[in-house]
């Protein structure tokens, strides 16, 4: 009763005086990464830290937007994440076809196991209620389920490069580019009205007090479009995810003694290089770092962290599983709702469409696995 | 104890910074020296980093 009468008495911290401390941080870091390793890496941190800030500070998802359209028709964030799609790709498609080769778009073959490491990938992110970018957002914000889940999402990610091969024998075609069908203006009107099309369907579908989507969704639009077109325009590549997760695993199983050099993906040049050199030059690496610090500098941004709930014993091991196959799925399926939904779409791939029906298939047995598993709740 | 989300925060941090510094020690040194333009949109470079869309070769 006296640590509480005590706790409670204690004047609470101003949260204006943790700010300034936060930004500063984040400054530092970057300005740290651009002097050790180069103005880019520099500046794709930032772009790292404003996705995690955005994701974290504007509760911005992917997964739990998608429960929301299947339990109760609230089809607000998945419009909201279609929209900053379309804006993207406003921008993205003529900038690629621009680019003279400096710039490349997501572009990934379809085949088997692109469409069931999708599906499997859309199951597993609503077991644990964290895609992609969600899992590093929760795991920065400090959700224990996020922190927890984060490892096995690295294995599941470095294992599905050891059997990629396999599965791309079971047969895939060529990757679809709508630009080298369409031309550059014929891919962007054919995916910005694509996407608006669709934004329109789901919002009559919405019940009528939800049609309209709040300024925190706008906002986080508008920022997650400008930053995922900077990241293009620093990296010469979409937004992604997963890659740089698969090369933090396979660099802890380098360091533990295994010789990755006997498989076909880390045998492969550029792989094979970023295996020897740091993970401060690569792309995704940083990006993902970025995330990780963003979505923490964010979440005490807003004040001091709440208590986290316990979480009951079955949630672990169900959590380890789902991420695992969340990480190996995303191999499969080339890439997340990062790397395949998102970028994919907005640089006019036609595999990021069909992951988003696949994964959305996965997602309506998933939700009805976690209710299963672990009984609806956080 | 507990642990809340402020120690989740805590360990993600230092693990992080230990996995990091860990890389440093075990990959080939940077040359800053060596580092690439500051945007790859009008470097005359054709684009190269890892990405998961990217197939096997």
């Amino acid at each position: 009763m006296t640590v509480l009468l005590t706790a409670s008495a204690a004047p609470a911290p101003p949260t204006s005086r943790i700010r300034l401390p936060l930004a500063l941080s984040a400054l530092l870091l970057v300005l740290s990464l651009s002097i050790y390793a180069g103005v880019r890496q520099g500046l794709l941190l930032l772009i790292g830290l404003g996705l995690g800030a955005t994701l974290e500070g504007l509760r911005f998802g992917f997964a739990g937007p998608w429960r929301r359209v299947i339990l109760h028709r609230d089809t607000r964030g998945l419009r909201a994440q279609l929209l900053a799609i379309a804006l993207t790709a406003l921008f993205s498609l003529p900038l690629l076809a621009h680019a003279n080769g400096e710039l490349m778009g997501a572009a990934a073959p379809i085949g088997f196991s692109m469409v069931f490491g999708a599906f499997l990938f859309g199951a597993a992110m609503q077991v644990i209620l964290g895609c992609g970018s969600g899992t590093l957002v929760n795991a920065g914000s400090g959700n224990l389920m996020g922190l927890w889940a984060l490892p096995f999402f690295i294995a599941g990610s470095f294992l599905g490069t050891l059997h990629l091969p396999e599965w791309e024998r079971l047969g895939t075609f060529a990757p679809i580019a709508l630009s080298a069908r369409l031309g550059s203006e014929g891919a962007t009107v054919v995916t910005v009205t694509g996407l608006l099309a669709l934004v329109l369907g789901l919002r009559a579908l919405a019940p009528r007090d939800e049609q309209a989507l709040p300024h925190r969704l706008w906002l986080a639009v508008g920022l997650l479009a400008g930053l995922a077109t900077l990241n293009l325009l620093v990296s010469g590549q979409p937004w992604g995810v997963v890659y740089g997760l698969g090369l933090w695993g396979a660099k802890a199983a380098t360091w533990a003694g295994a010789d990755l050099s006997g498989f076909a993906f880390w045998s492969a040049a550029g792989n094979a290089e970023r295996l020897t050199t740091s993970l401060l030059l690569d792309v995704t690496s940083v990006t993902d770092l970025g995330l990780l610090v963003g979505a923490a500098l964010a979440a005490r941004w807003k004040g001091p962290l709440p208590e986290a709930a316990p979480l009951p014993p079955r949630f672990w091991s169900i959590g380890a599983g789902a991420a695992l196959v969340m990480g190996y799925a995303s191999r499969m399926a080339y890439g997340c709702n990062v790397g395949a939904f998102f970028s994919g779409i907005a640089t006019g791939s036609l595999h990021g469409w069909v992951w988003f029906v696949a994964a959305f298939a996965g997602s309506l047995v998933g939700v009805r696995m976690r209710d299963t598993l672990l009984g609806g709740g956080r | 104890m507990r642990l809340n989300r402020a120690h989740a925060m805590l360990i993600l941090l230092v693990v992080l910074g230990g996995f990091i510094g860990a890389d440093l020690v075990q990959s080939l040194p940077i040359d800053p020296f060596q580092a690439p333009p500051p945007l790859a949109w009008g470097s005359g470079a054709a684009a190269s980093g890892g990405f998961c869309a990217v197939p096997l070769p």
